[in-house]
């Protein structure tokens, strides 16, 4: 944009490292939250448990000899206490209790010192406010959760080459099933929000910072300490085997009554997903606000770039949605530690005949008593979450492609107010397609009609995002960067991901492959394919800004390649196993399905390979890459005018935006030679 | 370089088209010799015909809507490909409103289609059963199946056996967690939930052994949650059902509602 300022040399000088910032810092949050735990733990274990509750111990209305479960009552206070450490270690209550107790509001120094001023490298692990900080951060965690996730998604892999059942035992593979699909939903939820939403989108709109700088510091500290409590879940109950055996043998649905009887790992598991939810929200809230009161002069809501759409879109459902898997959650712990049932059926006598379900001895967990829960809640509480969240992923995605697509076609984007129509009209129509996931459950089966009309509406917005491609594409320059190849990718996955989505919103085509490894292979493509290749598509483009450096391009090539040509063959592969009728989240299976299985894992090995090699090239180039210019890829978006690395307050003048983000090539006349029929001349 | 290529839309266009013929073509080819060899399940019952015949219809519809992407897309790359970093910009066009108009009509359009060529299936689905078809009671139960057939002195059973061609009304429920009683050959899907006695109907039209499986995770041994079907002759059932020892006491202490009346499958356990 023509009128971006060009910032003066950055004012901060970093200074070398001090004992004394080390407090506060994560430091003294990691020592905290260790005597928080061991606190809450022992408090519980100790003296709640044995003297309060003594006598009393039997749950009310249960049969003799089931009493409370000191030791999973025990594990939930001590993550509790180990977040509320963690909080008050890194420091950030601090200004809570200033503002409480009445003292001085802090004036700008002291702001800017919070946010990292003069601090060097240490600005990384203290709770730090300046949006940069915070995406760099996000960037490095994302990673790691990504690298974990896959990890898993590799032990999987390893045990289904074969049929047998032979790396891990079932309830090993359960709980790696389960691990998988929650770090992963929460890594790719965070990886557009976290890195870029926090680092590009202020600078993109033309602001300082975010709204509310202290919430965005706080939001990066929920996610990591839910990450410290999620590394629990393999080390709890594992092995231990109390009848439904260790392990969580959920999977990341977590319906209950399923969730009250498996193993304890559970209670960490629910703990680290309720605060990786409220830093979602946390951030969504804050972006949310930013967006909507931090634009400079002149950023009107139709000169917004697209990325700032999807970001905005993906932060509506975060904040809307999230909650109600928070709930879900929270009623499981209920269920484990205080016996409410809020998920254990129970229809006592009624007219037509008795069936006491509850009466049933849960294998593990002794609960037996006719509570009154229902089983369905826990499917609608999740999914209620559960479908707006695919869309949380997947919008962030769709708004970088057609960030991208403009600046390496050398033309302006095709139809910006149709993409937008088409972001906004997923936004909304993803809250109204839910039940799909439940055409088999047996809840409400009249509405089926209904749900299937809605998720069939779904595929007239995402289409938009198709046409905006291709017009954007046609007649352009287009400059072959490893962004562009990624954006390219993006359209032919999501294709596939969409195409096969229909089938699944046809309700006699769903009964059929409902629940096997079909869906699965569905939803990689849109998750995989999509978004995590859009992610790296985007940490390609935005790394310059970010680090300074540029990212190799050989590297970069042959990893997109290797990406994409493992990741389809492997996906297509289990699209048709499902097909064949093969279950999703089995261990063992018939070896009517070995072939494709086995390719799915070769190729699935060559996917992960390449993804080791593009973090292989992030850190290299990082360290010791080219170094990048100001606007390496001539964009036209505010983040590129200013100078690199991006001054503490991004704006040493805050610009006056007279342009849109696109505004490449020379406007066209109806009637020139170049010129398609009907062209709308850039206003 | 954007004038050398005046053509490029109907070149594209005739590539779509060409395109989406050797698609079809080969779809078209290509698919009964799959299904023919372990791509889909034996089909048992018209219920999965039905459905087969409704993926077969959507891949038909879906084809040209992938090769116009791909084409487009494609020849988009292979035409307008700039060698190196481009110096300078392309055409500032912003949008062609006829264009974008006629996309969304069509999207609706194909949306609508769909939604016309499922709910016919649906419609099936969700009939109410006939009065005189046999009511079995499935219960899953964390690793197995348990069956009873309340129209035969409630005799039980651990395999299930059904008879060829006629109805048949499941009543699922669950004692402990969610399962999914599936067999894949006959196309029948439904879960099982606890507390819930949900319903689906089948009409098994073909001789056989098949499998139930369970669809929905449920525990550490969801993957051997798989027992035998057997459609036999209603002769070969009647002997069969009339040899099975009734169930006195249902396995872990719970007692099905009565079975007297056959329920509509609309709103079928919400009144508990």
């Amino acid at each position: 944009m023509a009128t971006a300022t060009a910032g003066a040399e950055s004012t901060t000088t970093r200074t070398g490292f001090q004992v004394s910032k080390l407090f506060p810092s994560y430091l003294t949050g990691a020592i905290l939250a260790v005597v928080g735990y061991f606190a809450g733990y022992y408090l519980i274990k100790s003296f709640v448990g044995p003297h309060l509750l003594a006598g009393t111990g039997t749950v009310p209305g249960n049969e003799p000899g089931d009493t409370y479960n000191f030791t999973e009552q025990a594990l939930l206070w001590g993550f509790i206490f180990m977040a509320a450490g963690w909080f008050i270690g890194v420091g950030a209550l601090k200004y809570v209790f200033t503002w409480l107790l009445g003292m001085k509001d802090p004036d700008h120094a002291e702001e800017m010192k919070l946010a990292g001023k003069d601090d060097g490298w240490i600005r990384y692990f203290r709770f730090t406010t300046d949006h940069k900080v915070v995406g760099i951060q996000y960037l490095v965690l994302v990673s790691l959760m990504l690298a974990v996730g896959g990890l898993l998604a590799m032990m999987i892999r390893t045990e289904l080459i074969f049929p047998g059942a032979r790396a891990f035992p079932t309830e090993t593979y359960n709980t790696i099933v389960t691990m998988h699909g929650l770090l992963m939903i929460m890594a790719t939820i965070s990886m557009f929000i976290g890195p870029f939403g926090n680092f590009i989108v202020p600078i993109m709109i033309g602001a300082r910072d975010m709204a509310f700088p202290r919430l965005n510091a706080l939001s990066f500290a929920f996610l990591l300490i839910s990450m410290a409590i999620f590394a629990f879940i393999p080390f709890v109950d594992m092995g231990q085997a109390g009848g439904a055996g260790g392990g969580v043998q959920t999977g990341w649905t977590l319906y209950g009554p399923l969730a009250d009887q498996t193993g304890s790992g559970i209670i960490p598991l629910a703990v680290s997903v309720i605060l990786a939810g409220v830093s979602s929200m946390l951030g969504a809230v804050n972006l949310i606000t930013t967006v909507m009161a931090m634009r400079a002069p002149g950023m009107t809501y139709t000169r917004l770039p697209m990325f700032v759409w999807g970001i905005i879109a993906s932060a509506i459902l975060s904040a809307l949605a999230t909650s109600s898997f928070t709930v879900d959650l929270v009623m499981i712990l209920l269920d484990r530690v205080y016996k409410t049932g809020f998920f254990i059926a129970s229809t006592g006598g009624n007219a037509t005949g008795v069936y006491l379900i509850g009466s049933n001895p849960m294998p593990g967990n002794g609960q037996t008593i006719p509570i009154g829960g229902n089983a369905w809640l826990s499917q609608n509480l999740f999914w209620f979450f559960g479908h707006p969240e695919v869309y949380l992923i997947v919008l962030p995605a769709f708004g970088w492609v057609m960030e991208v697509l403009p600046v390496f076609a050398r033309k302006p984007l095709f139809g910006y107010k149709t993409g937008i129509l088409g972001i906004m009209g997923v936004t909304v129509l993803s809250f109204l397609v839910w039940m799909h996931h439940e055409f088999v459950s047996g809840f409400l089966p009249e509405l089926r009609g209904f749900y299937m009309a809605t998720t069939e509406m779904i595929s007239i917005p995402t289409g938009l995002v198709f046409l905006v491609a291709i017009g954007t594409l046609w007649r352009g320059k287009l400059w072959m960067t490893v962004p562009m190849l990624f954006a390219l990718s993006f359209v032919w996955n999501f294709l596939i991901g969409g195409l096969t989505g229909v089938y699944l919103s046809d309700v006699p085509a769903d009964i059929q492959l409902h629940g096997g490894m079909f869906v699965t292979a569905h939803f990689h493509f849109t998750f995989v394919g999509g978004a995590l290749f859009g992610f790296f598509g985007a940490v390609y483009y935005w790394m310059p800004k970010m680090t300074g450096r540029m990212m190799d391009e050989r590297l970069g090539q042959i990893a997109f390649w290797g990406m994409n040509i493992g990741f389809n063959v492997a996906f297509l592969s289990m699209l048709y196993v499902g097909l064949q009728g093969m279950p999703r989240r089995v261990a063992d299976y018939d070896p009517a399905f070995a072939t494709a299985n086995f390719i799915t894992s070769i190729f699935a090995y060559l996917l992960a390979a390449s993804i080791v090699l593009y973090f292989y090239n992030i850190i290299v180039s990082w360290i010791a890459g080219e170094k990048a210019e100001a606007n390496p890829w001539g964009a036209k978006t505010l983040e590129w005018q200013i100078p690199t690395p991006v001054p503490l307050e991004n704006f040493e003048e805050i610009p006056v935006v007279t342009s849109g983000p696109y505004d490449y090539g020379e406007p066209v006349t109806a009637g020139s030679s170049t010129g398609a029929p009907g062209v709308q001349v850039a206003g | 370089m954007n004038s050398s290529r005046p053509n490029a839309i109907r070149t594209a266009s005739i590539g779509w088209v060409i395109f989406t013929v050797i698609g079809e073509v080969i779809y078209l080819l290509l698919a009964p010799i799959l299904a023919a060899n372990g791509a889909i399940p034996v089909v048992a019952s018209q219920r999965l015909a039905d459905a087969y015949t409704i993926m077969y219809i959507f891949t038909i519809a879906a084809i040209p809507v992938f090769t116009l992407v791909v084409t487009f897309v494609g020849y988009a790359i292979y035409a307008f490909w700039n060698k190196g970093r481009p110096t300078e910009d392309g055409p500032a066009i912003t949008g062609n409103a006829r264009l974008q108009l006629t996309w969304i009509l069509i999207s609706i359009a194909l949306a609508g289609f769909l939604y016309v060529v499922g709910f016919q299936g649906l419609a099936a689905i969700q009939a109410s059963p006939q009065s005189n078809a046999i009511v079995v009671n499935v219960t899953g139960e964390q690793w197995l199946w348990n069956y009873s057939y309340p129209g035969y002195k409630n005799a039980g059973s651990t395999t299930l056996m059904l008879p060829i061609n006629h109805q048949i009304l499941f009543r699922i429920h669950s004692i402990d967690v969610q399962h999914s009683f599936w067999i894949p050959e006959l196309g029948v899907k439904e879960d099982a939930v606890p507390g819930e006695i949900n319903q689906a109907t089948i009409t098994p039209t073909r001789l056989g052994t098949y499998q139930v499986r369970c669809m929905e995770l449920c525990g550490i041994y969801h993957a051997y949650m798989n027992t035998p079907v057997e459609v036999v002759s209603m002769s070969d059932f009647l002997s069969w059902v009339q040899a099975q020892p009734p169930v006195v006491a249902p396995p872990s202490a719970y007692v099905l509602p009565s079975l007297s009346a056959p329920v509509a499958l609309v709103g079928v356990g919400k009144s508990s």
